[in-house]
């Protein structure tokens, strides 16, 4: 297997706070790995490494090594062309306040991308996304008038409009009914033919459900990496076992 | 046990609407007791000019204003584009640079400082435009005669900087909580898709708090034209249509502070002069107006 995202001794702290606290472990490429664990468990911060967009927090003290293929996270230069491969889609669905097409192009546009490119990318995006279907005839009314879903689903094709290698996920169906939320797991299962994905989620069910391996973590600490199956059936770790039966969390 | 419980929970959910109704009453009466002031501002503005309206010697188009010549002569059009020169010179310089030092305030400049910043800001607005007008007058005229090479530094544009001056605080402050009320999310959203802290700016942060911008535009504009102290003492005071920003001019404002004293009540130049104030009034209601049209709308196109 080839190695997406290599991770070694990674540690994270805001202030006096530590949030992750010597990490180590690997991602491979083409997989969909689901991150468990209650909050405060670094899964976020972790996500926020990967993209740089930690760089957003003032006091915030980072070690430790990320590498990306060739790419040294933590160090490299330019931050603008690592969060173009690396999208990022968030909790609470951040629809821009501008129309469905414009939406999906502003990323590419930034990127300095062709305009005759945009046409083909914006359809592409959105039918690899699932939203083509229920958004093609209406795609200049304002994006903020799709539902909940649709405009999660939104974000998942914009992200995907810049050809990202990696796609990190923060809870993404936290705030969605059921419906949507399976629509994006389904999402979720075709894209990981072209990208590795990073599932953060609050519900143990879910990454059971779409995630080849997953990673349990708590206060901080990788308490266990397996095989989805083998975590949820077998779990190495008394914790582990103890959280996904639901006794804390 | 538990009916009991309810049946008091009950009563207690009926006191609730007397309390409510005297409050929504209260508000009422406050409501009603706005549209009822402005209502007599302009009965008596009105009353007060009497019939100058309809007369030949008040004129709109006017392009001279002798108050005391044989008959007078009350051309508006001169004092109008004296303000309308100072408005839209102070205008054109406060609310770029005010918008613009929101922006640095608000997105690129350290928490820390950010607030000392912002309180010096609006301490700016905290000074009396008669000493903002002293200070025109005795430091920023001579220079600007001196630099400009003019007979007089007292001049429409000398005025309009100095009210720029006073109206950067208001939009300032105003642009900035425009600013801070667009969600880190959009912000978060925009920045994860690999924008520049520019083009965030631009392409997402701008556009999401234009409504809030524009209110803050319009009543900094708002202000200058309002302001007479400061212009009275500015502008150079020359009832003439000026030919460029660099000759004096003088306002409605002013003309109206300045002169009034000068009436008899109920006299022709007296008249006119509340004629003036019924412009004004026409003036700053129809840019309000227009000002909240234009952010409802854009509220409504985006929500």
């Amino acid at each position: 297997m080839v190695k997406e995202i290599i991770i070694k001794s990674l540690s994270v702290s805001y202030g006096n706070k530590q949030a992750i606290r010597n990490l180590s472990l690997s991602v491979e490429k083409n997989e969909i790995l689901g991150i468990i664990g209650p909050t405060t468990s670094g899964k976020t911060t972790l996500l926020t490494v990967l993209n740089r967009m930690i760089d957003t927090i003032p006091s915030v003290a980072i070690s430790g090594n990320v590498s990306m293929g060739d790419i040294d996270v933590l160090t490299t230069p330019n931050i603008h062309s690592l969060r173009r491969s690396v999208g990022m889609i968030f909790a609470l669905p951040v629809a821009l306040p501008m129309t469905i097409r414009e939406n999906v192009e502003y990323g590419p546009k930034m990127a300095g991308e062709a305009k005759g490119e945009l046409e083909t990318r914006v359809k592409e995006s959105l039918v690899q996304a699932g939203l083509w279907d229920e958004v093609h005839d209406r795609l200049d009314t304002p994006a903020l008038k799709l539902s909940g879903g649709q405009q999660q689903r939104l974000c998942i094709a914009r992200a995907l409009a810049l050809k990202p290698k990696v796609l990190l996920l923060d809870e993404p169906c936290s705030g969605l009914d059921p419906i949507s939320t399976s629509r994006i797991e389904d999402t979720l299962s075709q894209l990981k033919n072209d990208m590795t994905i990073i599932l953060v989620t609050n519900n143990p069910h879910q990454a059971a459900r779409v995630a080849h391996r997953t990673a349990f973590m708590l206060k901080g600490e990788l308490i266990e990496l397996a095989d989805t199956d083998t975590l949820f059936t077998n779990p190495a770790d008394n914790r582990t076992k103890e959280y996904i039966e639901g006794k804390f969390g | 046990m538990k009916n009991i419980k309810l049946k008091k929970h009950k009563t207690e959910t009926f006191k609730q609407p007397l309390s409510e109704k005297i409050t929504e009453a209260c508000l009422r009466f406050a409501a009603w007791l706005c549209i009822f002031f402005i209502a007599c501002i302009l009965y008596f503005l009105v009353k007060e000019s009497g019939g100058v309206f309809f007369s030949d010697i008040f004129t709109i188009t006017g392009k001279f204003w002798r108050p005391i010549s044989e008959p007078p002569d009350f051309g508006v059009w001169v004092l109008l584009a004296g303000s309308l020169a100072v408005t839209l010179t102070a205008s054109l310089i406060a609310v770029p640079l005010g918008i613009c030092a929101a922006i640095f305030i608000g997105e690129l400049l350290p928490q820390k400082f950010r607030e000392f910043l912002k309180v010096i800001v609006e301490f700016l607005a905290a000074i009396p435009s008669v000493v903002i007008g002293f200070l025109g007058m005795i430091i920023l005229a001579p220079y600007i005669k001196e630099a400009f090479d003019l007979k007089t530094g007292l001049t429409a544009f000398s005025a309009a900087l100095m009210l720029a001056w006073m109206a950067m605080p208001t939009i300032v402050s105003l642009t900035e909580d425009a600013l801070r009320s667009v969600p880190d999310t959009l912000r978060d959203g925009a920045l994860a898709l690999g924008a520049t802290k520019w083009q965030m700016i631009t392409r997402v942060l701008l556009p999401t708090a234009k409504p809030g911008i524009l209110a803050a535009a319009m009543l900094g504009v708002g202000r200058v034209i309002g302001e007479t102290m400061a212009v009275l003492m500015i502008s150079g005071n020359s009832a003439r249509i000026p030919s460029s920003i660099m000759e004096p001019v003088r306002t409605l404002t002013a003309t109206i502070a300045a002169e009034m004293g000068e009436t008899v009540k109920g006299d022709e130049h007296y008249q006119a002069l509340f004629g003036l104030g019924v412009v004004l009034f026409i003036i700053t209601l129809l840019i309000n107006t227009a000002a909240d049209r234009f952010i409802n709308k854009k509220y409504t196109e985006e929500s």
